[in-house]
């Protein structure tokens, strides 16, 4: 009885550690200037997906009900229509919330079993190790878009599945990277001392190893959406997404299907391809922003050069002059 | 030791591509009472039941699916290893292996010169970019870095043959349809080709080429601090001799490798901009035997395709081998 | 004068960075005559490289900045030489070697080759001779079986021939002055004196200048006929080294040397300087040794920087309150 409360407690230490750290991390994100950018676009694109129905003006599934087709932008219909009639402003809020949803839950899911199965390889060593890394290999080999391809052909392309898909598929490379780093960490002493003093295998992995990769997780999570977004887009644009729900790749295989530049319905296009734009760039300056802000090395030595150049030639002349000065304070003359 | 290392890779190559053709095995066979139920061609309208059945019969008798699962394996074994990939649903019934040779030379016309024009262009440019460093050309490749690699290559595309090809009309938005019939090495014939595939290369390939001028910039600029770059300095070489003979060796390991990596990824890639642009490549292949749930073929690709990313990875590795002596000698950085 | 080899005055090196101006060197006064061995010492950090750097014009602008007064070079004046002109006296005339020679060589070049190098671009032999030439300095500088080494790659060899062929490649062109940048940190003991004793050798049979940095006092004190102290960014002593080894007049001076490990130190004897040196972006006011110095004036010491001042015609310091002559000069 004791016992469990203790793993309860643990686990909701651990809940409110983690919680914390992200909020650490947000806060640094925050005061980076690219990851400030891209917070703040995945929290308003999150914000309209999940509003959706409140922000469309029509009802973007709405087909043949008005005579509007194919009309271009103006006050009545924000980003114009398709050839059908639908109501592309609303269809592109509409599809922030496939869009979104998928890439964020699936990059999530990647982080996790990537992490899991690289610590796993990395701190158990040996076979485990070896068998892990030989199924990293074959799963690196396979063609990525191909084999989602196959597989949504056998299993259907419902929203879980292609999550499932995506995740069975991008675990991979990751996993390789984590476990590389957990080779590092596993070799210094302070793992070593813990182990020594009768640490448990659980005990090294939750108290000085995932603390020691979660950087490279979070930033990875973030790189990882962007990813998905792109590979989701593209998928829908072969016609082979969801077919339940508007997307974006979806607008963007409709648009092109029914010839929209050929109809000079400009519109269809750049609509949808704003909203994968925005969102892949959002999520890709959170991931730049954090390299940075674990790897200072390349960024301090970029903006070094940015310093020289606000910095005036009369100020640095100054301060040589001074730098003599307080030398002779002493009244002595060197020479 | 040298050749430990060698043949190591390539009988790990050899493992590695041993599981993907089981993977390869299995994968039609998942969720199926008959083993041969993907491999039946669908059952035209003008075909009795009867004559369906034989069809039937015929087609596992050619795959052998009346064995034993092990039988069958190595039989599959036997079949890949003398080039026979199976035969296609199509009318006809081609065989999967003539399919995907006859359209692979479309496919690396992209993805081969996509690959050197951007390997060339962004190498070029980055070693520009990296000594031009905190001056305009390397703030605008940072800066356009960010925006082209959140742009996926099918947008680009729409948008170029938007504007290009449908507004200015200087390209085609789609390939020429008869290109791959009529094609006879003539220049004519060569200089439409390229016509038709300027579009296609420029869109896969912008962002590549962003993409290598950075991690060029990256590494030049890591290897530039590197001590045996000051040693070099205070040997008072000249700049190009720094460049040429000392930045340039070393900071060419990993683009080769990014080089190897890329040409596997792009003609996976090549899928989505070949439907853009309706060119038969592997690509549409690939999508239409989807549509048909063409099993022998879309199997057949997948592997031509995993075969390529894992020569592309041997060929990395051995020339990470050939160019830095620390790998022969069983270390590696 | 002539017989200067090096003559620097008032090297100023700063780093703008986003955080503040790193001010590296702040104004030092350095010369090298002919035939003669110079330590520079202090702790890490307190800009060794960076002056030795500036010395050969190897500092990179941008990032650095930099300013003197006199650079002189063998009787000439460089300071406003161009890179081109740089690049004839650099590598031939002055030369410069690293503390880890592993990361000094380049890793995909044989070392032969690396050596070659300097005889065919700078000294304009052909393949052959430069190749004979090359093997011929390696078995002068002690390396073992030359002619099957200059075919091995940096990673094939010990520690110990790395750094011999290293100072074999700065020293195949015969220079004037050769600039050794913690030679051997990276050594174990037995090898450093071996490398130490070569590099002595080489000096005086040829009448080179060497230039040797280092935190380590007792290489000083074995190879140096000159000592220059080097405290976060400015010279604070200088002198003859027995002078200054057995007469300290800066406390700094002092504190290095009795934290130098000895046989037959009693436990009191052996004591560290408190403290670390400060950030280059957060120095105090005054003098810079003020909050480590156990001798310290409250008023004059927080109040201005001391100025250089001569003791005698070699020996000067950098002190408000220098410790007290011990005689014996
Ligand atoms: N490129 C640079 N940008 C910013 N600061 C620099 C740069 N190079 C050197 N510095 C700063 O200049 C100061 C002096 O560095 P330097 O390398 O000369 O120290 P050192 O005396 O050689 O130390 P060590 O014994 O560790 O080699 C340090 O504080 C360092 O932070
Ligand atoms: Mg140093």
């Amino acid at each position: 009885m004791k016992y469990k409360n203790n793993i309860i407690f643990a686990i909701a230490k651990s809940l409110l550690n983690t919680l914390i750290t992200l909020g650490q991390m947000i806060i640094k994100i925050w005061n980076h200037k690219k990851g400030r950018i891209g917070l703040i676009l995945v929290v308003m694109i999150s914000l309209i997906a999940i509003f959706a129905p409140f922000l469309a003006p029509y009802d973007p599934y709405d087909v043949l009900q008005r005579g509007a087709r194919g009309v271009g932008p103006s006050t009545e219909y924000f980003l114009g229509t398709t050839s059908y009639g639908q109501d592309i402003f609303s269809m592109l809020i509409y599809g922030a919330r496939v869009s979104m949803s998928i890439c964020i839950i699936t990059a999530i899911l990647i982080s996790f079993t990537g992490a899991i199965i690289g610590i796993a390889a990395g701190y158990l060593g040996k076979l485990p190790d070896a068998i892990i890394m030989r199924v990293v290999d074959v799963m690196l080999v396979i063609p990525t878009l191909p084999i989602t391809i196959v597989l949504t052909n056998l299993f259907g392309k419902s929203y879980a599945m292609l999550i499932f898909i995506f995740t069975l598929f991008g675990w991979a490379g990751l996993s390789r990277v984590v476990r590389s780093q957990v080779l590092t960490i596993k070799n210094t002493n302070y793992v070593k001392s813990a182990e020594l003093f009768g640490g448990g295998k659980w005990y090294v992995m939750t108290k000085h190893i995932l603390p020691g990769v979660s950087n490279q997780l979070i930033m990875n999570t973030a790189m990882t959406a962007a990813g998905v977004m792109i590979a989701e887009a593209g998928l829908s644009f072969l016609g082979l997404g969801n077919t339940e729900f508007i997307s974006w790749g979806k607008m963007l295989a409709e648009a092109q299907s029914s010839g929209a530049f050929l109809l000079g319905y400009w519109w269809w296009i750049i609509a949808p391809g704003i909203g994968i734009f925005a969102s892949v760039s959002a999520f890709m300056l959170i991931g730049f922003s954090l390299e940075e802000i674990f790897n200072p090395r390349m960024k301090s030595s970029n903006s070094q050069y940015k310093v020289l150049k606000t910095l005036s030639g009369t100020y640095i002349k100054e301060l040589f002059e001074q730098m003599e000065a307080a030398d002779n304070v002493g009244g002595i003359e060197n020479e | 030791m040298k050749i430990d290392y060698v043949i190591k890779r390539i009988l790990h190559t050899v493992l590695i591509f041993l599981a993907v053709i089981t993977l390869n095995f299995f994968i039609p066979r998942i969720g199926v009472d008959d083993p041969a139920e993907r491999y039946y061609p669908p059952q035209l309208g003008s075909m009795t039941d009867e004559e369906y059945d034989e069809i039937k019969a015929l087609t596992r008798e050619q795959y052998g699916f009346d064995k034993s699962n092990l039988a069958q394996y190595a039989e599959y074994v036997k079949r890949l290893f003398s080039g026979d990939l199976g035969n296609s649903f199509q009318p006809g019934r081609p065989k999967v292996m003539e399919m995907i040779l006859e359209r692979l030379p479309w496919t690396l016309v992209l993805s081969v010169s996509t690959m050197v024009i951007s390997a060339f262009f962004g190498i070029t440019y980055g070693t520009f970019a990296a000594n031009q460093r905190g001056r305009l050309a390397d703030t605008a490749l940072l800066a356009s870095s960010t925006v082209l690699t959140a742009l996926p290559s099918f947008i680009i595309a729409l948008i170029l043959s938007m504007v290009l090809g449908f507004g200015l009309g200087i390209f085609p938005c789609y390939a020429d349809s008869e290109m791959m019939t009529s094609f006879d090495w003539s220049l004519a014939e060569i200089g439409n080709v390229l016509y038709n595939a300027a579009l296609p290369i420029i869109s896969m390939r912008i962002g590549g080429i962003v993409g290598y001028a950075v991690s060029t910039r990256n590494s030049v600029i890591v290897v530039s601090s590197d001590d045996y770059i000051l040693t070099a300095r205070a040997k008072g070489l000249s700049n190009s001799r720094i460049l040429y003979s000392h930045t340039l060796t070393n900071y060419l390991l990993p683009i080769v490798t990014r080089f190897m990596m890329g040409l596997s990824g792009l003609i996976g890639g090549a899928v989505v901009i070949e439907k853009v642009f309706n060119w038969n490549g592997m690509g549409t292949l690939f999508i239409n035997a989807n549509l048909n749930s063409d099993y022998p073929l879309m199997m057949g690709v997948m592997l031509f395709l995993s075969s390529i990313a894992l020569l592309a990875n041997l060929t990395a590795d051995l020339l990470y081998f050939v160019l830095d002596p620390r790998v022969q000698d069983g270390g590696r950085r | 004068m002539s017989d200067k080899v090096l003559k620097i005055r008032s090297l100023k090196v700063i780093f703008p960075t986003e955080r503040g101006i790193i001010k590296a060197v702040e104004g030092i006064d350095f010369e090298v005559s002919k035939g003669e061995c110079v330590a520079l010492v202090g702790e890490s950090g307190c800009g060794k490289s960076v002056s030795s750097l500036a010395f050969m014009k190897l500092l990179t602008t941008p990032p650095a900045i930099i300013d003197t007064r006199v650079h002189e070079f063998d009787g000439k004046d460089i300071s406003n030489y161009t890179d081109k002109q740089m690049k004839e006296i650099v590598g031939t005339e002055m030369t410069m070697i690293f503390q880890d020679a592993l990361s000094a060589l380049n890793p995909v070049i044989k070392v032969g080759r690396q050596i070659d190098e300097i005889y065919i671009k700078k000294l304009g032999y052909s393949k052959a001779d430069a190749k004979a030439a090359s093997i011929e300095i390696l078995r002068l500088v002690g390396v073992p079986s030359p002619a099957k080494r200059y075919h091995d790659y940096p990673h094939q060899l010990s520690g110990g021939m790395r750094q011999r062929a290293l100072i074999g490649m700065s020293f195949a062109s015969n220079p004037k002055m050769m600039i050794a940048d913690e030679p051997t940190t990276a050594l174990d003991v037995t090898i450093e004196s071996q490398i130490l004793k070569l590099l002595k050798d080489l000096q005086r049979k040829n009448g080179m200048a060497l230039v040797l940095i280092t935190h380590d006092l007792s290489v000083v004190k074995r190879t140096a006929d000159r000592v220059y102290v080097m405290y976060s960014g400015k010279i604070v002593e200088e002198g003859p080294t027995d002078q200054v080894f057995n007469n300290p007049r800066h406390p700094y001076t002092k504190g290095l040397i009795n934290s130098m490990p000895k046989i037959g130190k009693t436990k009191e004897e052996f004591t560290q300087i408190p403290d670390n040196v400060p950030h280059p972006l957060n120095k105090p006011e005054g003098c810079y040794f003020k909050p480590r110095c156990s001798n310290h004036d409250p008023e004059i010491c927080k109040l201005h920087m001391p100025a250089f001042e001569n003791l005698s015609e070699y020996r000067s310091v950098r002190c408000w309150n220098p410790i007290e002559d011990a005689g014996g000069e």
